[in-house]
């Protein structure tokens, strides 16, 4: 159990997959603010305190994972968040996503715990 | 001959055999002209027709009569005329026009395909004096050139319509890669869930409540494969109906009643008259209206929606009227397709086999499926299914 003040973003479409990771990240101590699609987590992050994770699915309606990125990437305040990628796709789609890791869906839990852990 | 003649003796028999050497042979020249199934015709520079062979009356459809002395010109097409300014203009400076391939008019006002070959003719000094011109019909070989054009276009056109198949084979292979992975996904993790739950037996409840969700998540799943079996099923045409007497009333209040459940905050409502009742596959008439209930919520924008059914001389009539984003008329004849799914980024998701499989479902029964739409106002589904079995199936 870790008790974080920082806020792990997750964006995933499934709303049974957001609701199940968000629980087991909660579970494990985390804060967690999660968003169906690119678009509304950009709104959130124009006024609030930058995550210490995002965990990214890359197909999403209205803004998907890629442009997401892309968008991130570009604003030296939301470049320096580390991401990790979940995606059912070939991990090549992220290869220029300059995030921290790709994971394979479906997603293995004591690896993307692991891997939270290291950044948060 | 064997005899010794003197020198004019000789000359004079020379002279004569050779003259009539020349009558042979011009009557010989003239025979084969005349046997000619190609148009021979002579014309002078202006273009004044001398002689037309027998080959040029049965090609034209003039009697020899009727053109010598007229312009070459009757026999070519207003269009074309200026060919002939060409021709004439490459025999004064003596030179060949050489299988010319052009369409030439008969005198029944048909066209014919020929291939023309127009040579000038010399007098005794040498000078042009005329043309010779020789044309073939080529009218079966233009006729069987433009028919391997039609069977290469037609050829083309397949070719092009099965790279759209294959296409949209493969997008919804795509499509159905990421439906089917997105439960399993969420079921593999509700069972990690699980698994961390059953190890503290303080959250025996949870633990409980993940396997009840595993369950849900397994029936989504076998629902998915379900509907990928019916398109293999609708596809080869064994979509297999089971008729049983069902009252269309009730079997619309409780589809309804399900999305009432799901989302309480749309309004639908049902407007049936008496109890309309038929011979119908249960099942099936549930799934086509599931399947287009669920499109109405799915692209209605949350507005009202309007479910009604009434009688119709024999037969049944259901709408299924919403208020939302609409279909532009360029889309309306996609929808109903296979794999096709119109609206960008539905975040319902699913295979675009929704409408098609609906509508395969209606024409078993013997019935018919309509749309009407107009962009931003919304659409209305019209089903319409003979009570009685009067279908092909």
């Amino acid at each position: 159990m870790v008790s974080s003040e920082e806020v792990v973003l997750l964006l995933e479409d499934d709303d049974d997959a957001r609701t199940l990771l968000g629980e087991l990240l909660e579970s494990e101590g985390y804060k967690v603010v999660s968003f169906a699609n690119g678009a509304q987590a950009l709104k959130y992050l124009e006024h609030a305190e930058l995550p210490c994770l995002v965990i990214l699915d890359l197909r999403m309606p209205v803004m998907d994972g890629v442009e997401f990125r892309a968008i991130m990437l570009k604003d030296p305040r939301l470049s320096r968040i580390p991401a990790i990628v979940v995606t059912a796709f070939d991990p090549s789609a992220a290869a220029n996503l300059a995030v921290q890791r790709v994971l394979k869906k479906p997603v293995n839990v004591q690896s993307l715990l692991r891997v939270v852990r290291e950044y948060c | 001959m064997g005899m010794i003649m003197g020198h004019d003796a000789v000359g004079s028999e020379f002279a004569r055999e050779s003259n009539d050497g020349q009558i042979a042979v011009r009557a010989l020249l003239s025979a084969i002209v005349d046997s000619s199934h190609d148009a021979i015709v002579s014309k002078t520079l202006d273009g004044i027709i001398t002689s037309w062979n027998g080959g040029a009356e049965a090609m034209f459809g003039y009697r020899a009569a009727e053109v010598i002395g007229k312009s070459i010109r009757l026999i070519i097409p207003s269009d074309r005329q200026a060919e002939e300014d060409y021709v004439l203009s490459r025999i004064r400076r003596g030179l060949r026009v050489d299988h010319f391939e052009t369409v030439r008019q008969r005198k029944d006002g048909s066209f014919l395909d020929i291939s023309l070959t127009v040579s000038p003719v010399r007098g005794a000094q040498g000078t042009i004096i005329g043309a010779s011109k020789i044309a073939r019909d080529i009218t079966e070989r233009k006729r069987f050139e433009r028919e391997r054009e039609q069977l290469l276009a037609q050829e083309q056109t397949a070719r092009m319509r099965l790279n759209e198949a294959l296409k949209a084979r493969d997008q919804f292979i795509a499509v159905a890669a990421h439906e089917l992975r997105n439960p399993l996904n969420v079921l593999h993790l509700t069972l990690q869930l699980l698994q961390r739950a059953c190890r503290d037996p303080q959250r025996s409840a949870q633990a409980l409540a993940l396997a009840e969700k595993s369950q849900l998540h397994f029936d989504r799943f076998a629902s998915l494969v379900d509907r990928l079996l019916d398109v293999a099923r609708a596809r080869s045409g064994n979509l297999d109906l089971y008729r049983e007497d069902l009252s269309l009333s009730g079997l619309l209040v409780e589809v309804a009643s399900r999305f009432k459940a799901e989302r309480p905050d749309i309004l639908i409502t049902v407007e049936t008259g008496p109890d309309i009742r038929g011979s119908w596959d249960k099942l099936r008439i549930d799934q086509a209206l599931t399947n287009l209930i669920s499109n109405a919520v799915k692209y209605g924008g949350d507005k009202p929606i309007a479910i009604a059914a009434a009688a119709d001389a024999g037969d049944a009539m259901i709408t299924i009227r919403d208020r939302g984003i609409g279909i532009s008329a360029p889309d309306l004849p996609r929808i109903f397709e296979l794999f096709e799914r119109v609206a960008p980024g539905s975040e319902g998701g699913g295979f675009g086999i929704g409408l098609w499989i609906t509508r395969r479902i209606v024409e078993a029964h013997g019935g018919t499926l309509r749309v009407e739409s107009e962009p931003g106002v919304g659409s209305t589904f019209t089903v319409r299914l003979p009570m009685n079995a009067r279908s092909t199936d």
